[in-house]
């Protein structure tokens, strides 16, 4: 076989049943042609095959473009769509799915790392599952003649100026804070309520020598941060930084003094039926530390949407202005 | 960006010069006499898309050296050829405005 039926092969390759012999016979005659019009030409016979066919090009290009198929996966029309309805399902399927099967591992085996783990992988899996059959979705429609853009109105409908995203005006809101500081007072008034909790406080009567002064401060500083973040009305490097300092802090307290012994009242857990606590405070500090990380990188997540939203609002300086100053 | 402006002016080309019915290699030594040169892994393709849509008829001459199928314009295609062929002379005639530094 020689480097022309090879090359009109592969072309008819991927060539529909009912246009292959047309193909053939006009591909082998526009071949034909160049290469005796080359040889005229006074072109090496020996070279002028390989020239023809090079300049013809890669055949499953040529025989897509005979064919009419799209020479990709998704195009303008369906990106935007696809892109959009990909992002959404992802910030919903792996988070549920992950939280779920980490739920059920741990009901069922009890193991805290372990339902962690394996919440994580199912998460992870999750998302690659949504990608694929997303994408897959799309790609099915890109490549559908039925499918014209009217027939998926829903995604691809006309973009009016109603779609724009809101800007809020500030981003840390007045229920915020107002909620923030309320449960802040309420641990407070808590903390000193418990002292005559019956049959026994909560925490160690000693702990009121050193543990219990320090969360105090603790959580008076977080109020006064709360006041701090209404002030500034959005979230700022400074501030999430500031933030994950603080929920270290608490995070620290917590873990220190739990273990330090001095923290919680043997006596309580006795009186409740429930002498060896220590399981139980293992289960407790993983629920402390991820809250505060949760906390800590949701707090530069913000700053970083706040700097985003903040330059596309940016308003361009005016000449004149400053300058006579 | 020259080859975007051939790429817009192909499709008129090709249904002005089939007004007398061509093969697709004598179609390609044609345009590129005039000075419009076109790749033949373009010109082929297109012409069956134009012949899908209507726009071109075809025939296959079995005479030799070999058989060829000759494109020529359809009634419809000669409509839109025409439609074009305005748009065209009017572009051509904003393009002078302008360059003139008219407005």
């Amino acid at each position: 076989m020689n480097l022309k039926e090879r090359y009109v092969a592969a072309v008819l390759r991927s060539i529909p049943d009912d246009k292959r012999a047309d193909v053939d016979t006009e591909l082998r005659g526009a071949i034909d042609d160049a290469v005796e019009a080359r040889i005229d030409q006074g072109e090496d016979p020996d070279l002028v095959e390989v020239a023809v066919l090079t300049e013809l090009g890669d055949p499953d290009r040529l025989a897509a473009d005979y064919a009419d198929r799209p020479l990709w996966l998704i195009g303008p029309t369906f990106y935007l769509p696809w892109l959009r309805v990909t992002k959404t399902l992802l910030k919903v399927i792996p988070p549920v799915v992950g939280v779920a099967v980490a739920v059920t591992n741990y009901l069922s085996n009890g193991g805290l790392l372990g339902a962690f783990f394996d919440g994580m992988g199912a998460a992870i899996f999750a998302a690659l599952n949504v990608v694929f059959w997303a994408t897959l979705g799309f790609v099915l429609a890109e490549r559908s003649g039925e499918l014209t853009k009217t027939d998926i109105q829903p995604f691809t409908r006309k973009w009016t100026p109603d779609r724009l995203p809101t800007v809020p005006d500030r981003q840390i809101g007045y229920g915020e804070t107002i909620g923030s500081l309320v449960v802040l007072v309420f641990v407070i008034l808590a903390i000193f309520a418990q002292r005559s909790l019956r049959p026994a406080p909560f925490f160690d009567p000693d702990a009121w020598g050193l543990a219990i002064p320090v969360i105090l401060g603790l959580l008076f500083v977080s109020a006064g941060f709360e006041l701090v973040k209404w002030r500034v009305g959005r979230w700022r490097i400074g501030l999430a930084s500031s933030n994950a300092v603080l929920n270290i802090a608490f995070a620290g307290w917590w873990l220190w003094f739990l273990y330090d012994g001095s923290l919680l009242n043997q006596a309580f857990f006795d009186a409740i039926g429930y002498p060896t606590w220590s399981d139980w405070a293992a289960r407790a500090s993983l629920g402390v530390v991820v809250v505060n990380i949760w906390s800590s990188i949701e707090g530069f997540v913000k700053a970083a949407r706040a700097t985003r939203d903040r330059r596309a609002l940016y308003q361009p300086v005016t000449t004149g202005g400053r300058a006579d100053r | 960006m020259r080859q975007e402006m051939r790429r817009g002016s192909v499709v008129l080309l090709c249904l002005v010069a089939l007004r007398q019915p061509d093969y697709g290699y004598a179609l390609l030594r044609s345009l590129e006499s005039a000075g419009l040169t076109t790749d033949a892994n373009t010109l082929y393709p297109l012409l069956r898309r134009l012949e899908r849509q209507g726009l071109l008829t075809s025939e296959w001459v079995t005479d030799d050296p070999r058989p060829r199928k000759y494109y020529r314009t359809s009634a419809a295609g000669d409509e839109i050829a025409a439609l074009l062929l305005d748009d065209w002379d009017a572009m051509s005639r904003s393009l002078e405005h302008f360059d003139k530094g008219e407005r």
